[in-house]
């Protein structure tokens, strides 16, 4: 486990502890997509990064985070342009993410966003779910 | 939203206790400040200010617990008076917030102080804010709002949202007083095992509502 900290060397604040063995990785295009801040410090996360996939520490619960801001739901106004449906592979299930629902900052300096609350859907569409997805490469690690 | 869901993804939990804590006061008052700053540059886009925030969790050491609050602002819904119930349910902490420069918002916090009272737990931890003590343009003195707090039985800080430490602070101080409550009803209920506290146990409720020293 490591903690991922805000990647502003002012800031540095704690925001989760992640777990190694459950990140999820969706085509890195899903960063300029959703407008997720991209951090020029965290090269040296993992090197799964390199590639087509980036990766996301995923939990269920929010209070997993020891600091996080959470934005209110997204105006449809606003809402950010998908250019395709992303499936990402979570728990040995495939996952279609079918809405980012809100964004995630930092807790104290406010820079973000760091990641997003998304509304997952198994493509059978069976089961439906509301999960925190933090950017790894937003953040330091 | 439930405040009281102890698992996470990762397993087992990783605090002592959480809190849900509310701020409350008129429009324009800086509670919005006090949770998020206003300062735009390239990582701080405007489309995140223009959909706002809708809570924070922050995590706090307290005597050695880990406690983890969730910080939750009213955001404008104080000038329609729409604020529900549901609002308050559960909050273990309230922040009264005026504004210094603003007369009108100290005198409201008496009907602030009525509502709360109606509507948040009995043992709720109140706590009177008197903000923007940085501005020159000052009309309520640091003696009023302590006149105040006394009358009403209230802790009272004076803050600037313009200093992270001194906000950091006012929420360190609500916790504090919180977290020293649990613990003294925890002892005092005989199932003090140092160790979780169930913000859900019935159990944990004070009789006393004074915070009077």
């Amino acid at each position: 486990m490591t903690t991922a900290k805000c990647s502003f060397k002012e800031c540095g604040c704690n925001i989760i502890a992640v777990d190694y063995s459950k990140l999820v990785y969706l085509p890195a295009a899903v960063l300029d997509d959703y407008q997720l801040m991209q951090s020029t410090k965290s090269t040296d996360v993992d090197v799964n990064t390199k590639g087509p996939n980036t990766p996301f520490t995923l939990v269920t619960d929010v209070w997993a985070f020891d600091n996080i801001g959470v934005s209110k739901d997204i105006p449809p106004s606003i809402a950010p342009e998908t250019g395709s449906q992303y499936t990402f592979q979570y728990e040995n299930d495939q996952w279609d993410l079918v809405k980012c629902v809100k964004y995630m900052i930092c807790a104290e300096c406010d820079r973000g966003p760091i990641g997003m609350v998304c509304q997952i859907m198994t493509p059978d569409k069976s089961e439906e779910q509301m999960v925190y997805m933090l950017s790894l490469q937003s953040v330091q690690v | 939203m439930s405040v009281a869901r102890n698992s996470t993804a990762s397993g087992g939990k990783n605090y002592d206790s959480i809190m849900k804590i509310l701020l409350v006061g008129d429009s324009g008052v800086g509670k919005s400040c006090l949770l998020v700053r206003f300062v735009e540059d390239r990582f701080n886009p405007s489309f995140i200010t223009t959909i706002g925030i809708d809570f924070k969790i922050k995590t706090v050491d307290i005597n050695g617990k880990k406690v983890k609050l969730q910080l939750w602002d009213t955001a404008g819904q104080e000038r329609f008076r729409t604020i529900t119930t549901a609002y308050y349910r559960g909050a273990m902490g309230i922040i009264l917030v005026y504004d210094v420069t603003d007369e009108r918002t100290f005198n409201n916090i008496r009907q602030w102080f009525t509502t709360v009272t109606e509507h948040a737990n009995d043992d709720a931890q109140l706590l009177l804010v008197g903000n923007k003590s940085d501005m020159d343009t000052r009309v309520v003195s640091r003696e009023q709002g302590e006149t105040l707090a006394a009358e009403l039985g209230l802790p009272f800080v004076e803050s600037s949202a313009k200093d992270d430490d001194n906000v950091n602070e006012i929420f360190f101080t609500l916790t504090k007083l919180i977290q020293d409550k649990i613990d003294a009803n925890t002892v005092s209920t005989g199932n003090g095992k140092g160790g979780n506290i169930n913000i859900n146990s019935s159990s944990a409720k004070s009789s006393s509502k004074s915070n009077c020293c």
